[in-house]
């Protein structure tokens, strides 16, 4: 699963850099690239991503400025030409501070940390996710998620306790979500594995929830749980 | 620097070492990122000017700090350090008149930069052309 990010940075050159380090690398998507941060705080509203790649320095807001604006913190890689931030950098708990220009191993020490920190949170249950509903933003644990399903242009969330709305495509959250916890098992369906009650044919059961299991991804949910 | 196994050298004055760690074999991202950083030098120059003659330091120092790593793409450290130097004076003084011998040099050093730029990226796109024909 690729990591989402988003480049806010305003010279053009560095940030067509970035991001051909970014397709090089194979590791992470850019899902948009913004000259400002009032730009970037615009498309974070909407949308979710894992990292930030962030320029200090900017027209209008800098870059400290925006991420005190976030509701949500993805991991962030600040990039600068300027050194004396790295004090800054240490107090907003940065993921890494690259200096441009950077080489291509060093951007990869940074996208691999990124990675290690995901993964990391993953694991320990403790990650979570804001979600828009009704225009205010919901934080979800994804292990209360039990799972997703998809609604046209919407998305249904589904947890023990309540069932969640959000603007969003089963693309996007497949990008998001698929990788050791959530698996896709139906083009309109990502379910939490540990949630799983019982399987039965082409018919998965969380919680009395039927869900459909399609034949196409049938081997995949069966390689991910633990089979005796 | 190569692609397809034909290696690219560049001219003396840049840093070999450094581009290649910049753009491995990439020769193609190489002159994406030469054209591109020409172009902005080439504009914020020109804004330099126009903030120098307006006379605030502060604005002046902007527009050095956003040039400043354009340098370092384009295999030029030593002039990013030169150009750091630079965006520190102008934070250390409160009238402008104070840069204008460093401005009037750095602006002149700039100026003879870009010519450099322009043949390296021609020859490295004649270097490109030769090789696909």
């Amino acid at each position: 699963m690729k990591i989402s990010s988003i480049v806010v940075e305003d010279l053009q050159p560095a940030a067509e850099f970035l991001q051909k380090f970014c397709e090089r690398s194979g590791l992470v998507s850019v899902q948009g690239s913004f000259p400002d941060a009032e730009q970037a705080l615009a498309f974070l509203s909407e949308n979710l991503v894992d990292l930030i790649f962030l320029d200090v320095e900017m027209p209008g807001l800098n870059g400290f400025q925006m991420l005190d604006q976030l509701v949500y913190q993805p991991q962030v890689i600040l990039t600068t030409s300027k050194p004396e931030y790295a004090y800054d950098a240490f107090e907003y708990k940065v993921t890494d501070f690259l200096k441009k220009p950077f080489t291509y191993q060093r951007f990869l020490d940074a996208v691999q940390k990124v990675e290690k920190i995901k993964q990391q949170e993953a694991e320990s249950g403790n990650a979570e996710i804001f979600i828009k509903v009704n225009g205010k933003l919901v934080k979800l644990k994804y292990d209360e998620i039990l799972f997703m399903e998809s609604m046209g242009d919407y998305v249904k969330f589904v947890t023990a306790e309540k069932r969640y709305i959000t603007l969003n495509t089963m693309k996007n959250l497949e990008q998001k979500f698929c990788g050791n916890q959530f698996c896709k098992v139906h083009r309109s369906y990502i379910v939490n594995l540990s949630a799983i009650d019982d399987i039965q044919e082409n018919t998965l059961y969380i919680r009395g929830n039927e869900i459909p299991v399609s034949k196409s991804n049938k081997a995949s949910v069966l390689q991910k749980i633990n089979v005796l | 620097m190569n692609n397809s196994g034909v290696h690219y050298m560049f001219s003396g004055r840049f840093d070999s070492a450094y581009l290649s760690d910049l753009y491995g074999g990439d020769l193609d991202t190489a002159m994406e990122i030469f054209e591109s950083s020409i172009n902005h030098i080439a504009t914020e120059l020109n804004i330099a000017v126009s903030r120098f003659n307006s006379g605030d330091p502060e604005s002046l120092r902007r527009v050095f700090h956003k040039m400043k790593p354009l340098f370092g793409y384009v295999g030029l450290p030593a002039l990013q350090d030169y150009v750091q130097r630079f965006e520190q004076r102008c934070y250390n003084v409160t009238h402008i008149e104070e840069l204008r011998k460093e401005y009037e040099d750095i602006i002149g050093v700039i100026g003879d930069t870009l010519s450099i730029l322009r043949q390296e990226l021609y020859r490295m796109q004649s270097f490109n052309k030769a090789k696909v024909s």
